[in-house]
């Protein structure tokens, strides 16, 4: 979930009424924005996913004036045309096609302004770009250039990039700059580039802008522009910052020369849906009327009107989390408070049941219990390394591993309980464990999840016999028929290992473990140790 | 106590040896061993249990004893190497080299080195013969002999004349010293009337055997001291952490739910798609889910994928708009580490379609693509169920939970937050008040999206809910560092107590 924070007073000002930290913990809630902490200035947040349009003060500004009444329906954007013109050039199509621009003019640029353009840049880069290969901002002032501006892609150009002092080739940039290292893969055959009448260069798109357009603390007018891959995230980005920024000063479209067509950018999209009022009163238990419904719409910043059974909700602009009717119905459960919901336990009468595996484990644990073992819980990760200490191979590796400890899913659970064994060395003998968990074998290309139940014990003198006994003992109690055959297994020794069959079927090991690895993992004394795959038991029944 | 309640309370080694000091001032506690032929730590324990009684007093001396090595009782038994040397040379000039053939050649070494020290042979030209005082020796013992003699058993170092004691020192390593407490016993005068009023043995019974079970009239059961500590005994115990959950499953199935399983490695089929979480969501890359080596790819059901497909597409008959892309199969057929068991759900749903109502739950583990510290786990265990009926709403999800908290967590009071899942809407947070931290989260619900239960077969309402026991456990287990929920510490595992409390 993307983390934000946000300026406690900054946040006032844009809601324009006074609120305490304390109403805003209360509130946010039901706003989407989970509470993380506050020192009395700054707030911590955490908002979902689905919710770009909270990613900033000013988004969360307009969320809190609608749900406390103080602008509450679907907020109008007015944007003035501005006059001014920006040629999207064919030369950039096959590179980065997509492109929308706007302007803000009359901004008060203050250091919370500053930071929150930062944040929303980056968690909107982050989060929804795809890594900036679908859509990338770049935000500049707008006193510094001259228009019509032109996006085009040429085979090299020259200009200062941002944060350095010396003129460079777009190449150059690539190679010496850190952002240029970091997104080179995104550049084609040529360099995307915003150049102004002039032919001064206000971005690199999606690497870099320029030295010279930046923002500074006189800054009085914005000029934001996106581009990318995909024109749905672009037109998406672009609504995002545009209503963001309304909030701080005046935005203006721009004229979008197109090859092919002309667009006045930002587009801002209403779309409109016809619920049931049936449906949402079925869905949330509720029998709200139509009005209370349209009143609870409009806390959320939605549109809605009755009409007749129905309600005509126009979705916000910056909200593209609604694709059904259900996500209407939440709406309204939220803005009517899920704790003022009566909780109604449901009446269904069904006959529960536990699965036979689960079930088959738990009277396995109570047997190994009964005699006298020490149930032990272990990771299902595991490192290739522990497996291999052990003499076990063929088991799942995983490509992006967090951590060397934990690169592998175990399909035996005895290397883990050598190893708790070696954790435990100082601990007075004897030892008996067991553990009945999950371990996933490969079988040719196919993965299988299988229970297993692995027993193990160190001793003075302890030998294959004694775990015979506790092999005879269990299988008796479990009532199934058994055979031993001698077998071969690298981490056992020879002539004192095991298969055991159930009905023909191999299911499991039992045996003493090889002295090569009781040294691996400085044991001292003798270990017996069965392993039964109790899956494959069931089966048989 | 009385007379008679003390009298009643002892054991008969009590009564042995009160009766071996009667009449006598005081007497060590090996004397009274010898004396009654109890064992000395039968002696001892007695006494101090006569001695918490009041009827005798206990002195304590740290008493130094000397003791034969194995070195020194073999010259006790065989004779020191000087003396075999001396008694095979004889009163003759023999070859020294038939000397050591005499004793052999270890003994001979030794041998030799004393005689010459203390001037009892003399060596020439190969030959050796035995001095004066070597013959004198030849009759009769020697200091060292005698000295060495006196230590036949283990003796106290006050019972070894001096000059003696320096023999035996300078003889070098043919000793022990070890040092001993004596406890001399002395009756007190309480212990004195016990002995006037008379003690019987052999009346009282200790050790149950059948004998007396036979003729319990004929006898009296001595009365344990049942407040003495005994010792420790291993026992077969469960995992903690793994009988909570258990616990749980047992909760589960008596609220009439089924329990069902489902593979740890699974497609991003099951895992998102079913699910209807789009194939660019940030979750589905590799900083957020373990991908596998080898196999890579597993298989999409048939039918069941289409749907799946032209819902994420363009919402098929649901209702919905989808998501507006062109869904991959082969990104779907990826096999990763599950993250959540919701695909378990989505799976029981496609299997049971038919099957309404229905309440199906499984506990089992996901995995965390994150680093692992005192809050994280790289899996944790999730209880995931869903329920399946005609007209339930979100006010029936929300009975749910609250049910649930009421039961797991035994919580009085709980709070519901809005929340966010791909693919529950609404979507809900609950929360219970715990009485001394507060609010803790116990888990996410919601009503399954139509987009994920359409495609199915599932056309009425369904809710999903996934409770985590991580926080619940590790309240119940008194533990702050999370890791500690799967330690392998036999000595923890076995200390831990099995009962909880809540608060």
């Amino acid at each position: 979930m993307p983390k934000i924070s946000i300026n406690y007073w900054d946040l006032v000002h844009l809601v324009g009424r006074e609120l305490s930290i304390k109403e805003l913990e209360d509130i946010f809630p039901n706003i989407k924005c989970e509470w993380v902490s506050s020192d009395g200035e700054t707030i911590e947040l955490e908002t979902t996913h689905e919710r770009p349009d909270l990613i900033s003060t000013e988004g969360i500004a307009r969320a809190l004036r609608a749900y406390l009444g103080i602008e509450s329906g679907l907020k109008q954007f007015k944007f003035k045309r501005s006059g001014l013109k920006a040629i999207v050039d064919k030369s950039v199509i096959p590179e980065r096609p997509h492109s929308r621009m706007f302007i803000v003019k009359d901004v008060s640029m203050t250091s919370a302004l500053i930071e929150q353009l930062m944040q929303m840049q980056e968690k909107l880069h982050l989060i929804y770009t795809n890594n900036r290969r679908d859509a990338s901002i770049g935000v500049y002032d707008l006193d510094t250039f001259k228009w019509p501006i032109t996006y085009c892609a040429k085979d090299d150009y020259r200009f200062v990039p941002l944060g350095e002092t010396e003129e460079m080739s777009c190449k150059e940039v690539l190679e010496k700059t850190e952002k240029g290292r970091e997104y080179a893969h995104l550049i084609g055959k040529k360099y995307p580039l915003i150049i102004d009448a002039e032919g001064k260069v206000l971005s690199m798109p999606p690497i870099l802008n320029s030295e010279d357009t930046k923002l500074t603390a006189e800054t009085k007018n914005l000029f934001v522009d996106v581009s990318g891959m995909d024109e749905k995230t672009v037109e998406k980005i672009a609504t995002l910052m545009a209503v963001a920024l309304a909030e701080r000063g005046n935005v203006e479209t721009v004229t979008m020369e197109y090859p092919k067509r002309k667009i006045e950018s930002p587009e801002l999209k209403t779309e409109v849906r016809k619920v049931s009022h049936q449906y949402i009163n079925k869905l949330l238990g509720t029998s709200f009327d139509t009005g209370e419904m349209v009143r609870l719409l409009e806390k959320m910043g939605f549109g809605a009107k009755a009409e007749g059974n129905n309600i005509n909700v126009r979705i916000p602009c910056y909200r593209f989390d609604v694709l059904h009717d259900c996500d209407i119905a939440e709406e309204i459960a939220i803005a009517y408070g899920y704790n003022r919901l009566e909780p109604i336990l449901p009446k269904v009468s069904t006959i529960g049941r536990r699965h036979p595996v689960e079930r088959l484990s738990e009277q396995i644990r109570e047997i190994m219990i009964g005699a006298g073992f020490q149930e032990v819980l272990t990771y299902i990760l595991c490192s290739k390394e522990l497996m291999e200490k052990a003499n076990f191979s063929g088991f799942v590796e995983i490509i992006n591993p967090v951590s060397e400890e934990y690169n592998c899913v175990r399909n035996s659970l005895i290397p883990r309980h050598l190893d708790v064994l070696h954790n435990n060395k100082h601990h007075p003998l004897p030892h008996k464990i067991f553990e009945v968990e999950d371990c996933v074998e490969v079988h040719g290309n196919k993965t299988e999840t299988v229970r297993k139940l692995c027993v193990m014990m160190i001793d003075h003198g302890i030998t294959f016999t004694n775990m015979k006994s506790l092999l005879q003992v269990l299988m008796k109690n479990l009532g199934y028929e058994y055979s031993i055959s001698e077998i071969k297994h690298p981490a056992f020794l020879e002539g004192r290992t095991g298969k055991i069959k159930i009905s023909g079927k191999d299911v499991g090991i039992i045996g003493e473990v090889h002295p090569e690895v009781l040294n691996r993992f400085e044991l001292k004394h003798p270990v017996v140790a069965m392993e039964i795959n109790i899956e494959k038991i069931i089966e048989r029944g | 106590m009385g007379i008679d309640d003390i009298k009643q309370s002892l054991h008969d080694d009590e009564k042995k040896v009160l009766l071996a000091l009667k009449g006598k001032k005081k007497m060590s506690e090996s004397e009274i061993a010898r004396l009654t032929g109890m064992p000395l730590a039968s002696v001892s324990h007695a006494s101090l249990w006569l001695y918490s009684k009041g009827l005798v007093n206990i002195n304590e001396k740290r008493l130094k004893y000397i003791e034969l090595n194995d070195e020194g009782k073999q010259y006790l038994k065989k004779g020191l190497p000087e003396r075999r040397a001396i008694n095979a040379i004889g009163k003759k000039e023999i070859l020294v080299k038939d000397v050591e053939d005499a004793i052999g050649k270890n003994v001979f070494k030794i041998a030799i080195a004393w005689l010459m020290r203390n001037g009892l042979a003399t060596i020439s030209n190969g030959k050796i013969k035995l001095t004066d005082a070597g013959l004198k020796a030849l009759k009769s013992k020697m200091d060292t002999e005698k000295a060495i003699g006196l230590l036949k058993t283990r003796k106290s170092i006050d019972e070894i004349p001096e000059n003696a004691l320096k023999i035996i020192e300078k003889r070098g390593k043919v000793i022990n010293k070890t040092e001993e407490t004596l406890r001399t016993i002395e009756l007190t005068d309480k212990g004195k009337d016990i002995i006037k009023s008379g003690i019987e043995i052999g009346k009282d019974i200790n050790v149950l055997t059948t004998k007396h079970i036979e003729n319990w009239k004929k006898y009296t059961f001595r009365p344990y001291n049942i407040k003495a500590e005994a010792p420790p005994l291993k026992i077969g115990k469960g995992q903690p952490y793994k009988a909570m959950l258990d616990e749980a499953r047992d909760h589960l199935t008596s609220m009439g739910f089924v329990e069902v399983r489902g593979p740890i490695i699974e497609t991003e089929f099951w895992n998102f798609d079913a699910l209807f979480q789009p194939q660019f969501h940030p979750a589905r890359s590799m900083s957020d889910t373990y991908y596998i080596k080898k196999p890579k790819k597993g298989e999409l059901p048939k039918g069941y994928s289409d749907l799946v497909r032209k819902t994420h597409e363009n919402g098929w008959k649901t209702g919905s708009t989808g998501w507006r892309y062109t869904w991959d199969p082969e990104k779907a057929k990826r096999l990763i580490l599950r993250t959540h068991t919701t695909a378990v759900s989505v799976r029981t749903m496609v299997k049971n379609n038919g099957i309404i109502p229905g309440k199906y739950f499984t506990i089992a583990r996901n995995f965390r693509h994150d680093v692992i510290d005192a809050t994280h786990l790289p899996e944790f265990y999730q209880c995931e169920g869903i329920v399946v009926e005609e007209n339930m709403t979100f006010k029936n999800l929300l009975g749910m939970l609250k049910e649930f908290a009421m039961e797991f967590a035994h919580a009085k009071k709980v709070r519901f937050q809005p929340s966010y899942f791909p693919y529950t809407e609404p979507s809900v947070e609950l929360f219970a008040k715990h009485p001394k931290i507060g609010w803790i989260e116990l888990g996410g619900a919601g009503m399954f999206r139509p987009e994920v239960r359409l495609p199915t077969g599932i056309d009425c309402e369904v809710m999903a809910w996934g409770l985590g026991f991580d926080r619940l456990s590790m309240l119940k287990l008194g533990i702050n560092d999370i890791r500690q929920l799967f330690s392998t510490d036999l000595k923890w595992l076995e200390d831990t107590k099995i009962r909880y409390e809540w608060v």
